[in-house]
C-alpha cells in the first residue's frame, strides 16, 4: 500500500537514518511495444550496450539516457516550472538578447557547469563587476560541504546535481560537490536495428551527365571559363566534379547494421536521491552551525530533487528524435530505510511536488536560510559576444568549403 | 568478526580501475572503501572515528563476498569542457556549440546489490564499532559520484567467495595497510593525489591448498618481469643480469635505497634479514629447451613489512621505465606481466612455485663453505635448505649435470664472486628429495639473492 509523500515524511527521513529515495519507472516507446527507439550515440557512433543478468538470464541492454543527460533534463524541467511560476528557484542568467537575440538568456540551470560555468564567469553584473568578483560570485568561491550556505542561496541545483568550480579563482582545487541525485534510463532486452539510407532523385541526373566546377563568386558551373582557379587550373567540385558533389543524383540504397536504433522489451528509469549525501552538507550562518537549520535546508534540497525528478518524468520522456517513452504505470517512490527493513512506498504527483518544495523552502527561510527568488541577470562581456559571432562566421565558412 | 556491507543503490557500479582508465574496477577494492570512509571522516574529523579507522588499518586484508557481474561496454562519452580561456581561445561558448572532450566511464552491472567486506577474526571494541557505523552512514558513493551506495556494518555476512592468498593469485585488489590514514592526510594537505595502496592477491576459497606446504624465505611476492626487447641471453648470464637489475632497482627507488633493496644495513655490513632477490626465468624442462632467458623474477621475502613491500614494488615499477644495461651483454627492456597474461610456462609463477617433493637446480647452488671431505657438499646443501626455512631434505644428490632439460653444466656458469680476499666459491648442480611436498620458489645457497641455487619442481605433485 502506498501513501502520499508529505513534508512530514520527508523531514523524518532527513533527520533519521534512511539511505535514499528511489523510483523505478517502467517505460514503453510511445509507438507501442516493439516500436524502434534510438539510443544516444557515443564515440564512433556506437551505442552504450551492456549485458545484465535478470532472473538468471543474460539480457542485452542499452543506455537510453545517461546520468549526465538526465541531470540536464531535470534542470530544464525545473527552469520551465520556475518560468511558469509554479515554483521559485534561484536563477543566475546571462542575457545575450541585445546582441544575439536568438540565444536569449543562458541560466545557471542551462550552462553545462552550472553556476561555475565559463559563460557566467565571463559576464558582468549591472554595475560592470565581473561575476566572480561580485558579492554573489565571491560567496561560493570557498564553498565546501561544511559551508554550503552560499550555494543554497544562489544555486541549490548545484548541491543536488553536483558541481566542480574548476575554472574559478581556485582552479582545479575549487569547490567540488558530489551529486545526490542520480537518474538513468536503460533499455532492456534490446535487439539492434538496421539503418537504411537512399535518395531518389526526381530529376534522375546521371553520374556522367557533366563535370562541375567551383564558380567564382560561389555556387557551381559547367563552364570551364567561368570556373574559379586553383593552382592555375579550373577547380572541380570534390575530386572529379560529379553531380553528387552538388547534392544531385540518386544515392543507392544501403544498409548499416548497429546504427538503426533498437527494439526493446521495456525501458526502465531508475532515479535515486541519496539522503546520506544531503546529510553531509552543512549550512552555517554567520559562522554558527545549527542542526535544525541544516535539516531544514537538506529537506528543501531533497524536495527540489524530488520535484525535478517528478517533473522530468511527467513531462513525457522525449529524449531525442525517434526516442519518446511513456511510463506504463504511475511511478512510485520507495524510501530505503535501515538495511533489512521493507522500504516505505510513496507517491508524489507534480502538483504535490510543487507544494512540497514551496513549503520546504518556506520552512528553511523561517530558520534563516533563504534562497534568491528574483532572477539575477548578468551581461556578457563584449569579448564573449565577439567570440560567438566570430565562431558562427567560421562555422558557416567551413561548411561552405566542404561543398 | 567485523563486516561492512555495501548496497549499490542505482544498479550500476562505475569505478575506474587504477591500472587502466578504460577498465572498470570490480569487485570494489577494500582500499577504495577505506578511502571513502576517510572522506566521510574528513567532514567532522572526530578523534574517536579516527581511532576506529586506525584499528581498521591494522586488521589486515579482508575477505569479500561479491555477486557476479556483467561488464558494460566502455564507450567514449563526450562531455562539454569548462576550461576555455575566454579571449585567448577562439572557441565556442554556447552550450550547444561547446567543445567536448572524450571521457570514459567504465562500469559494471552487478547481479546482486550487496557486496560484503569482512574480517572474520577481528575483535573490535564497542566504541570502534559505533564509530565505524557512524562513518559508514556518511559514505554516499563508492567510485564515480553517480554510484550511490548505502554502507553499514553487518553482523551476519554471507560466507566469503574471495579470500586473500599469498604468492601469485588470479585477482589483485588494493587493500588498506597500516599507516594509510596518515598517508592520505599528508597527501590531502600537500595537496596531491592519494599515494598508491598496497595490493593483495585474492582467490576463491576452494582453490587454496588444504594444508599449506612449507615455503622458503623468498616466497613472499613473485613478480614476473618479461624481456620485452634485447638480445637473447642464456642461463650462464644470470649473474650479470641480476647484478644489473639489482643496481637498476636500487637507483630507481627512494634514495638512499632501503635495506630491503640493498641487502646491506646502514653501516654497510651485510644484513641478517632476507631482502629482495632475483631469479632467472629460463626456457627449460622440455625436449626443445635451450635454456634461454625469457625474463627475470623479482622475489620479495615473505613476512616483509608493508612498507618494505611497497618500497620494493615501487622501485621495481619505476625501474621498468629505464633500460637494463649489462655492459658487453647489451641492454634489455623489461616489462611487467599481469597475472592473467602469461603465455610461456617459464613466465608462469606456478611453474616455479607449485608444491613438489623433488626439486632440481636450474642454476647451480653456491656452497657456503668449501667442501673438504666426501659428503660435505651434500650436508652443506641440506643445511642451506634449513637456513631458508625449508625442512631438511631426506636426500641430496650432487651432480655435474642437472636433470632439468636445457640447463647448462655447472662448470659453464661463471663463479659467484667471493668478496674481498676470499677465494672463489664452489658451485654445483643438485637434486633434492623432501619427505613432504615443499612449495616454491626455492633458492638455496650463498648466491640465492642473485639467482644462483634456483630450483624447479621435477615432477608435478597433486595439489
Amino acid at each position: 500500500m502506498s501513501e502520499k509523500l508529505t513534508l512530514e515524511i520527508l523531514k523524518k527521513a532527513i533527520a533519521g537514518d534512511a539511505a535514499a529515495f528511489r523510483c523505478v519507472a517502467e517505460l514503453q516507446p510511445v509507438g507501442g511495444s516493439g516500436d524502434k527507439v534510438f539510443p544516444p550515440t557515443y564515440e564512433g557512433g556506437a551505442y552504450a550496450t551492456e549485458t545484465r543478468a535478470l532472473e538468471g538470464n543474460r539480457v542485452p541492454c542499452v543506455i537510453l539516457d545517461s546520468v549526465a543527460s538526465q541531470a540536464n533534463r531535470i534542470e530544464l524541467a525545473l527552469l520551465r516550472a520556475h518560468r511558469r511560476k509554479d515554483i521559485q528557484i534561484p536563477v543566475v542568467e546571462v542575457d545575450f538578447a541585445k546582441e544575439l537575440p536568438d540565444v536569449g538568456t543562458i541560466s545557471s540551470l542551462e550552462a553545462p557547469h552550472r553556476i561555475a560555468d565559463a559563460i557566467l564567469r565571463d559576464s558582468v553584473t549591472t554595475d560592470g563587476t565581473p561575476f566572480r568578483d561580485s558579492d554573489a560570485g565571491k560567496s561560493f568561491t570557498d564553498a565546501s560541504v561544511k559551508n554550503a550556505t552560499a550555494l543554497f542561496e544562489w544555486c541549490p541545483t548545484a548541491l543536488v546535481l553536483g558541481m566542480w568550480d574548476s575554472t574559478g579563482p581556485k582552479g582545479g582545487l575549487g569547490a567540488k560537490f558530489a551529486r545526490c541525485l542520480v537518474s538513468e534510463i536503460v533499455g532492456i532486452d534490446v535487439e539492434s536495428g538496421v539503418r537504411t539510407s537512399s535518395r531518389i532523385d526526381p530529376l534522375q541526373i546521371q553520374k556522367n551527365a557533366g563535370v562541375l566546377f567551383h564558380a567564382t563568386g560561389g555556387g557551381w558551373t559547367l563552364d570551364e571559363k567561368r570556373a574559379a582557379k586553383e593552382k592555375g587550373k579550373p577547380a572541380k567540385l570534390g575530386k572529379d566534379g560529379k553531380p553528387s558533389e552538388a547534392n544531385h543524383g540518386n544515392i543507392a540504397p544501403s544498409l548499416e547494421a548497429g546504427k538503426g536504433g533498437v527494439t526493446l522489451a521495456r525501458a526502465r528509469q531508475t532515479t535515486t536521491l541519496s539522503l546520506a549525501g544531503l546529510r553531509r552538507l552543512s549550512f552555517p550562518v554567520k559562522g554558527k552551525d545549527d542542526e535544525a537549520r541544516n535539516d531544514a535546508a537538506r529537506t528543501a534540497l531533497a524536495a527540489l530533487g524530488l520535484c525535478g525528478a517528478v517533473l522530468s518524468q511527467t513531462a513525457g520522456l522525449d529524449l531525442r528524435s525517434r526516442c519518446l517513452l511513456v511510463p506504463t504505470d504511475a511511478p512510485e517512490w520507495e524510501l530505503l530505510g535501515a538495511p533489512g527493513t521493507e522500504p516505505q512506498r510513496l507517491t508524489l504527483t507534480k502538483e504535490e511536488a510543487f507544494a512540497l518544495l514551496n513549503k520546504a523552502v518556506a520552512d528553511a527561510e523561517a530558520k534563516g536560510l533563504s534562497w534568491r527568488t528574483i532572477d539575477y541577470v548578468l551581461a556578457p562581456i563584449p569579448g564573449l559576444v565577439t567570440l560567438v559571432k566570430e565562431s558562427r562566421r567560421l562555422a558557416a565558412a567551413s561548411t561552405n568549403e566542404e561543398e | 568478526m567485523f563486516a561492512i556491507a555495501i548496497r549499490y543503490l542505482t544498479g550500476r557500479a562505475t569505478a575506474t580501475h587504477p591500472s587502466n582508465r578504460e577498465k572498470p574496477e570490480w569487485p570494489p577494492h577494500p582500499g577504495r572503501l577505506f578511502m571513502a570512509l576517510v572522506a566521510a571522516w574528513g567532514d567532522r574529523s572526530d578523534p574517536a572515528e579516527r581511532a576506529a579507522l586506525e584499528t581498521l588499518e591494522r586488521l589486515g586484508p579482508p575477505s569479500l563476498h561479491v555477486p557476479a557481474h556483467a561488464e558494460a561496454a566502455v564507450v567514449g562519452h563526450f562531455v562539454p569542457v569548462n576550461d576555455v580561456h575566454g579571449l585567448r581561445n577562439p572557441d565556442k561558448f554556447l552550450p550547444a556549440d561547446r567543445r567536448k572532450a572524450a571521457r570514459h566511464f567504465p562500469s559494471v552491472v552487478p547481479e546482486g546489490e550487496m557486496v560484503h567486506v569482512m574480517w572474520p577474526a577481528a575483535e573490535l571494541s564497542q566504541g570502534d564499532r559505533r564509530a565505524l557505523a557512524g562513518l559508514c552512514g556518511r559514505v554516499t558513493y563508492l567510485g564515480h559520484s553517480s554510484t550511490l551506495v548505502q554502507a553499514f556494518p553487518d553482523d551476519a555476512p554471507p560466507p566469503p567467495n574471495l579470500v586473500p592468498v599469498d604468492g601469485s593469485a588470479p585477482l589483485r585488489l588494493r587493500v588498506i595497510g597500516e599507516g594509510r590514514l596518515a598517508q592520505l592526510l599528508a597527501d590531502y594537505e600537500a595537496p596531491r593525489r592519494p599515494g598508491p595502496s598496497p595490493w593483495q592477491g585474492y582467490a576463491p576459497p576452494a582453490s587454496r591448498p588444504r594444508a599449506e606446504p612449507p615455503r622458503a624465505t623468498l616466497a613472499g611476492d613473485f613478480l614476473v618481469l618479461r624481456r620485452a626487447s634485447g638480445r637473447n641471453l642464456a642461463l650462464p648470464s644470470t649473474l650479470a643480469l641480476t647484478e644489473a637489475l639489482r643496481g637498476l632497482v636500487m637507483s630507481s627507488g627512494a634514495q638512499p635505497p632501503p635495506e630491503i633493496l640493498t641487502g646491506h644495513a646502514a653501516d654497510g655490513a651485510p644484513t641478517r634479514n632476507p631482502h629482495l632477490g632475483f631469479a632467472p626465468l629460463a626456457d627449460v624442462g622440455h625436449g626443445h629447451a635451450d635454456g634461454h632467458l625469457l625474463g627475470v623474477a623479482a622475489l620479495i621475502p615473505k613476512g616483509a613489512s608493508t612498507a618494505d613491500r611497497d618500497a620494493c614494488i615501487q622501485a621495481i615499477a619505476r625501474s621498468l621505465d629505464r633500460p637494463l644495461v649489462m655492459g658487453r651483454l647489451g641492454s634489455w627492456q623489461l616489462e611487467s606481466v599481469a597475472p592473467g597474461d602469461i603465455e610461456r610456462r617459464a613466465l608462469d609463477p606456478a611453474t616455479w612455485t607449485r608444491p613438489s617433493r623433488r626439486w632440481a637446480t636450474v642454476t647451480p647452488i653456491v656452497l657456503d663453505r668449501f667442501p673438504k671431505r666426501e659428503g660435505d657438499a651434500e650436508s652443506i646443501i641440506a643445511l642451506a635448505c634449513e637456513r631458508v626455512g625449508l625442512p631438511r631434505p631426506t636426500e641430496v644428490l650432487v651432480v655435474p649435470v642437472s636433470p632439468v632439460l636445457g640447463v647448462p653444466l655447472a662448470r659453464d656458469f661463471p663463479a659467484a664472486p667471493g668478496g674481498q680476499d676470499k677465494p672463489r666459491r664452489v658451485h654445483t648442480h643438485a637434486v633434492l628429495l623432501f619427505a613432504e611436498p615443499v612449495a616454491g620458489p626455492v633458492l638455496l645457497g650463498a648466491g640465492r639473492f642473485r639467482g644462483y641455487g634456483f630450483c624447479r619442481p621435477l615432477v608435478q605433485e597433486a595439489p
